[in-house]
């Protein structure tokens, strides 16, 4: 008996672990090796977060999910990952908040030069890889219905957890088209095999991408700090808008993948657009979206996702 | 005396499990964990419940229990055989050595890339990976069972006028037949364990699909709904094959040495005649 | 040996008794010398030399009919002819009754009288024994001596028994012969007339310890010993 009272013992001390700590020290944002991440990229590299008086480091984190759980356990007191994920997590009873946009467009259907398909009318029963409930499906399944085409019946969704996994997988004819982001997209064409279908901006001009989370507690007890990192966001996103040739160049130093000139193709402005505005209309639009698609379990009118405050003092201030 | 043993062991084992969920339970709804992290138990038991009424946890199963069948079975079938002639065969033995232990440490996952660019998307390459995160294990402990036969049995067989061929084929099978049994139930749990990593490739149903994709949703009653549901159906194949293991091993029986040195006071049990064979966990 | 002839080896611990049977039996190689049966060297093994071993060895997966019928059943005999002979092996065995029995179910004793039936059962030219009694009891051992003394009365089968029983040996065999500690070599060879008169058997008894305990060359030196010829 007195045995069973010690592994009890021991299994609470170790569930206590799992309570959450807060790292003393600097701020951490989480952020995704993507793209329309590069304010943070530039922010780190620049040092702007130091000329504001703020102790922050920026972690490179390859899985949105990732980002999310270290939010959650508070490894993180503010990340950038897709709308999506950042809806999800809230639906999910994520104690987070939306505070500002980091990226738009960029996702679109790529499928292989060669392949005859030419519309969407062409996708009927094919093969089409996205990546399930994230916004590459979201927005396929919105491009596809008003195609006049069921993702269910008319088409064959294939599940898989990377990009470049889908990327391979169209170019050896596994599946037909892939509902994919850039620079994926333009590095295809550039290569010669691919074509773009369509982006998504043809369904829904300017649709949110990625944005940027804050816990709520952080957003309580240090809105200085959050307004503070927002600054720094609506300085980098200028700065990234104003020279698309070094935010280029930032990119490919921080992701050490693709070549300057791709990644400059690929922020264009047709295809992607860094931004830091914000509306609670477009985050409640998406998560009505998500919800007719049965990715939330909680009617979306209910939640709180977006806290747009500390966006409208940092921006406030900067007049 | 011996149903009295049995039936304490039975109640031990679930006194243990109930401790374990009243924690689990308990500890979220107090707060001390966090229920974003750790959800209740009960929670998790309503998800699986809605997830079975629904249809879906069968259809996740069916579906990962056709990949686990088919990709144990095959190992199984290229295993055994393979291990009997290896384990025959001192010389063939020696070539496949070196192979062998350079591919074991590869655990499934580290074979998902390939899997991927040999067999492409679906079942194929989740069926390939569980064959190969199961093939060597069950093939070295196949050599090993065969060479850990009495020789004396294969003595006896020979010089009572059996030839080469009858001899291994009926005296050193059954002979290795214990232990090969016992070697395939843990196969199986091997094989059921590589179930997640191998529907990490593009796959649209299966209990691994569903814990992945509840991962990237954050839905963490689902994920571990989705564990509870593998470790159910794990438990139900291990007590189908350890059923199947006594029905044929029917002929074995004898004191057990954990059976005198383990526990004080087991032993006594003995010597009022009790605590006899069968209640050992791995048999 | 001659045919017909029971002949025991008598010897320490590990002097190669065990290895001298398996070579007869054609299960090792020796080192040196050869083994001729029935004129021809022995190059393998077979049913006409079968060996028991100290360790019932029975298949514990057949009953003990079942591993009666085993070498039967490598004849390729019919079922029921099998059946017959089994039983019958059974039946001299003082088995009658656990032919349904698994060896895990019998007694030492009974294990052994099984393996003995099973070596009966296919008629071997030549019985290899490797001390088939020493594990069981003195009281079921003295009873198998006995029981094999009565088969060999009967039969006259021809046996080679390896043992480290003085009394069983002197009990059993025609022909006692014993080796010395390793190297082993023979240093003692004693043709015994049959049936033994008990003042004899004291004697012999003596004699044998003493050479046992002395180690080397008492008495005849037989060379090398380990040329054995095989009855004709």
């Amino acid at each position: 008996m007195r045995r069973i009272l010690l592994v009890v013992l021991l299994l609470c001390g170790i569930s206590l672990l799992g309570c959450g700590h807060r790292p003393a020290g600097p701020l951490q944002i989480g952020v995704r090796t993507a793209n329309d991440h590069v304010p943070f990229y530039i922010a780190d590299r620049e040092g702007l977060y130091r000329d504001a008086g703020l102790e922050v480091t920026v972690r490179l984190v390859p899985s949105n999910t990732e980002i999310v759980e270290a939010l959650q356990r508070g490894d993180f007191q503010m990340g950038a990952v897709p709308v999506t994920t950042a809806i999800t997590a809230i639906d999910r009873g994520a104690a987070l908040r939306i505070v500002a946009m980091t990226g738009r467009g960029s996702d679109g259907l790529l499928v292989r030069a060669d392949s005859g398909i030419a519309t969407w009318e062409d996708l009927r029963g094919k093969r089409i890889a996205t990546i399930r409930a994230s916004i590459l499906e979201v927005l396929l399944r919105l491009a596809l219905e008003e195609h006049g085409l069921d993702a269910e019946r008319d088409v064959s969704l294939v599940y898989f957890q990377q990009l470049g996994d889908m990327v391979s997988a169209l170019k050896t004819g596994q599946v037909d088209a892939t509902s994919n982001t850039e620079p994926f997209l333009t590095d295809a064409v550039r290569q010669g095999w691919g074509r773009i279908l369509g982006y998504y901006t043809e369904q829904w001009p300017d649709h949110p991408c990625c944005v940027v989370l804050a816990r709520q507690d952080f957003l309580q007890q240090h809105p200085e700090a959050v307004e503070g990192i927002l600054r720094v966001h609506v300085r980098s996103v200028n700065w990234a808008c104003a020279d698309p040739g070094y935010a280029a160049q930032v990119i490919v130093e921080y992701l050490q993948a693709f070549d300057p000139e791709l990644v400059q193709a690929s922020l264009s402005r047709e295809k992607m657009s860094v931004d830091y505005h914000l509306t609670g209309e477009e985050i409640a639009r998406m998560a009505a979206l998500m919800y007719r698609q049965g990715l939330l379990e909680h009617d979306p009118a209910g939640l709180e996702f977006v806290d747009l405050e500390p966006l409208q003092r940092a921006l406030e201030e900067a007049k | 005396m011996r149903a009295r043993w049995r039936w304490a062991a039975g109640w031990r084992g679930l006194v243990l499990l109930a401790g374990l969920l009243s924690l689990w339970e308990v500890l979220p709804r107090l707060g001390w964990v966090d229920p974003v992290l750790l959800p209740p138990f009960s929670r998790v038991v309503v998800r699986l419940a809605t997830l079975a009424g629904s249809g879906a946890l069968w259809r996740h199963a069916g579906a990962s229990l056709g990949r686990v069948l088919s990709g144990y079975g095959l190992s199984l079938a290229v295993a055994l055989p393979l291990g009997f002639y290896l384990g025959l065969s001192e010389r063939a033995e020696q070539f496949a050595r070196l192979t062998v232990q350079l591919l074991r440490p590869l655990a499934p996952p580290a074979w998902i890339p390939l899997a991927l660019l040999w067999f492409g998307i679906g079942n194929p390459p989740a069926v390939f990976i569980i064959f190969v995160g199961t093939v060597l294990t069950v093939l070295v402990g196949t050599i090993a069972a065969v060479r850990g036969v009495d020789k004396r049995l294969v003595q006896a067989a020979l010089t009572l006028g059996a030839g080469r061929f009858r001899a291994t084929l009926e005296v050193l099978l059954p002979a290795a037949l214990p232990e090969l049994l016992t070697l395939v139930r843990l196969g199986m749990g091997l094989a059921w364990m590589c179930v997640v990593a191998a529907e990490m490739v593009a796959v649209r149903q299966g209990l691994g699909f569903l814990i992945l994709e509840a991962r990237n949703t954050f839905s963490t009653d689902t994920v571990l709904a989705g564990m509870l549901a593998i470790g159910l159906v794990g438990l139900g194949l291990d007590l189908l094959l350890r059923l199947l293991q006594r029905r044929l091993l029917r002929w074995q029986s004898g004191r057990k040495a954990y059976e005198l040195l383990g526990d004080p006071g087991a032993g006594q049990g003995l010597w009022r005649g009790g605590a006899g064979a069968g209640s050992h966990p791995l048999d | 040996m001659r045919e017909g002839e029971f002949v025991a080896i008598l010897g320490p611990s590990g002097c190669g008794k065990t290895t001298l049977l398996q070579i007869v039996a054609g299960l090792e190689r020796p080192s040196g010398g050869e083994v001729r049966f029935h004129g021809r060297p022995v190059t393998g093994w077979g049913r006409e030399r079968t060996l028991i071993f100290q360790e019932s060895t029975l298949f514990p997966w057949l009953t003990a009919q079942g591993n009666i019928e085993f070498g039967l059943r490598m004849l390729g005999l019919r079922p029921a002819e099998r059946r017959e002979r089994a039983r019958e092996a059974l039946r001299w065995l003082g088995l009658k009754g656990f032919a349904a029995a698994y060896p895990h179910q019998l007694s030492g004793g009974m294990q052994q009288r099984v393996a003995l039936a099973r070596a009966l059962a296919v008629d071997p030219a030549l019985l290899l024994m490797d001390e088939p009694f020493a594990a069981v009891d003195a009281i079921t051992r003295g009873r198998l001596q006995e029981e094999m003394r009565r088969i060999q009365d009967v039969h006259h089968k021809t046996v080679l028994l390896v043992t480290h029983s003085v009394r069983e040996a002197l009990l059993l065999a025609d022909q006692v012969v014993v080796l010395t500690a390793r190297p082993a070599r023979v240093c003692l060879q004693l043709p015994l007339s049959r049936p033994l008169p008990p003042a004899a058997l004291l004697e012999w008894e003596e004699e044998i310890m003493r050479s046992l305990t002395d180690g080397d060359g008492a008495r005849e030196d037989q060379g090398a010993g380990d040329k054995v010829q095989g009855a004709r």
